[in-house]
């Protein structure tokens, strides 16, 4: 079966900032794009969904090159884009005639149910709605019309705690609608993406720097604090990526397992998503 | 397509007392005696303008990168600002010319209001199209703000050539009427269709180029 999105050394140059990313989605599967500011993720997401055109590669959706897609091939993506949404001019009761001619299997009572379950008014403008209710419909928009793929940049940004688990709680039963639905998510916040994705990519200054499923990245992956003498005798082979500290060394290892059974004095700690975005983009 | 033109109503059902406003203007121009042509072309461009701020809106708080997600072509977003333009010019010409013509048979009841009154009312739906033609491709290629810009010049340039124009032709003493003496050797219906089918090609050829504008734009 064709990924549902596969980039291959797709390349955009802004000045001096310049793209060179590949990645794929698999069906089933939920994939994160994670990465510090201005690493190239939004510029990845806009090739990906057309918005702009790329200086070279491949990006292909549902296994059709991007620029080829028809409506009905668009029928099956849904968005959400942190900067970007429906007109704040219309309401929801204005959305949903639109939503339905847009799509041939929106699916009218299931987005008017959820809206009314996260109490989002039907009538109000959505430029008044708050950040929360804001997410919540771009979300909820993307999930009510059968979609094979979402494409998600940033969905949880400016959320709260609670509405974070509301609209990740949308993304799971979404998942569950159907075993080949996929997600492509980006996002800031390192705990929604552990919690949610299958793999994820680290891209930096516009190259993907690691790919890893989230499973192994959290279990096998471990930081490591030592000092100068410690670094100096220590075998390098699983390091990844070394960062000088005021008290030694700290060292992303993708075989935690390994320094704990053989350095006993080595300070070894589980990684997680921030750490490790930590130690790329500052480690040499 | 379809989407796109619900999208656009509903946008423009927001403005329900700036209508209700132009409407009771348009009566109170067409009360007015020898203002019934202003009463029809008022109405008719005033909405047909609300077309070119439905551009507006999609661009409002980067809008596009969004809309453009959804599934049309680009090709089907140009051609449905046409639609709208359109529907909404057509729309607005019926009403006013409806209202303007009751004004006017009442002024006027001697005189024949199918070739007399109505070609006029044509010839300014003609305009109309016309001015759709200019004005929504100046909108989609340089968006709400520098496009009112670009399209002050390029109108201020014309009417510039056009004074600079007349200016020569009297200074070489040739007199315009004359070359345009075979208008009036033409029939009244035929130069209104005549008229139409230039306002409908203008609009033909904005189109292809709007088309073009909008499958370049980067969002």
């Amino acid at each position: 079966m064709d990924n549902r999105i596969e980039i291959r050394d797709l390349k955009k140059r802004y000045g001096t900032f310049e793209l060179n990313c590949s990645l794929n989605v698999c069906p089933g599967q939920i994939t994160g794009l994670i990465g510090p500011n201005g690493a190239g993720k939004s510029t990845t997401f806009k090739a990906l969904l057309g918005l702009i055109r790329p200086d070279g590669g491949a990006v292909k959706l549902f296994g059709k090159d991007v620029s080829a897609l028809t409506a009905s091939d668009r029928e099956r993506l849904g968005v959400v884009l942190s900067d970007s949404g429906f007109s704040g001019y219309l309401t929801i009761k204005d959305i949903v005639p639109v939503m339905n001619s847009l799509y041939c299997q929106f699916d009218k009572s299931y987005f008017l149910e959820r809206c009314r379950d996260f109490e989002l008014p039907l009538d109000k403008k959505i430029k008044d709605f708050s950040t929360g209710m804001k997410a919540k419909l771009k979300v909820l928009s993307a999930i009510s019309h059968n979609a094979g793929l979402l494409v998600l940049d940033e969905p949880t940004a400016g959320l709260d705690v609670v509405a974070r688990d509301h609209v990740l709680g949308l993304l799971r039963d979404y998942m569950e609608m159907n075993e080949e639905n996929a997600i492509l998510i980006s996002s800031h916040i390192a705990t929604d993406l552990e919690g949610l994705c299958d793999d994820l990519y680290m891209i930096c200054k516009g190259k993907v720097v690691l790919h890893e499923d989230t499973d192994v990245l959290l279990g096998s992956y471990g930081i490591l604090k030592m000092d100068e003498e410690q670094f100096a005798r220590m075998d390098k082979q699983y390091v990844v990526k070394t960062v000088k500290e005021s008290y030694g060394y700290c060292c992303l290892t993708s075989e935690k397992q390994f320094y704990l059974e053989n350095y006993p004095g080595m300070v070894v700690e589980n990684a997680d998503i921030d750490g490790v975005i930590m130690c790329m983009i500052r480690g040499e | 397509m379809k989407g796109l033109l619900i999208k656009d109503y509903k946008l423009m059902k927001n403005q329900k007392g700036y209508f209700i406003v132009l409407f009771l203007l348009c009566v109170v121009f067409a009360a007015r005696e020898g203002g019934e042509s202003f009463c029809v072309g008022f109405i008719t461009y005033v909405c047909s303008l609300f077309c070119i701020s439905t551009i507006s809106y999609d661009e409002f708080d980067n809008g596009n990168a969004f809309l453009f997600t959804l599934p049309f072509t680009r090709a089907q977003y140009a051609l449905e600002k046409y639609g709208f333009g359109l529907l909404t010019g057509i729309l607005a010409w019926a009403v006013g010319t409806l209202i303007a013509s009751v004004a006017w048979g009442l002024r006027n009841p001697q005189t024949e209001l199918l070739t007399q009154w109505l070609p006029q009312c044509l010839m300014l739906l003609a305009a109309d199209w016309v001015l759709l033609s200019l004005l929504i491709p100046f909108q989609l290629k340089f968006g709400a703000e520098k496009g009112r810009i670009v399209l002050l010049i390029v109108l201020g340039v014309l009417f510039a050539a056009i004074f600079a124009g007349g200016y020569v032709l009297q200074l070489l003493n040739v007199k315009l009427g004359d070359s345009f003496d075979f208008v009036s050797a033409l029939e009244k219906a035929g130069f209104t269709a005549a008229v139409l089918i230039i306002g409908a090609v203008a609009m033909v050829i904005s189109a292809l180029i709007s088309r073009g504008i909008v499958e370049k734009k980067e969002f």
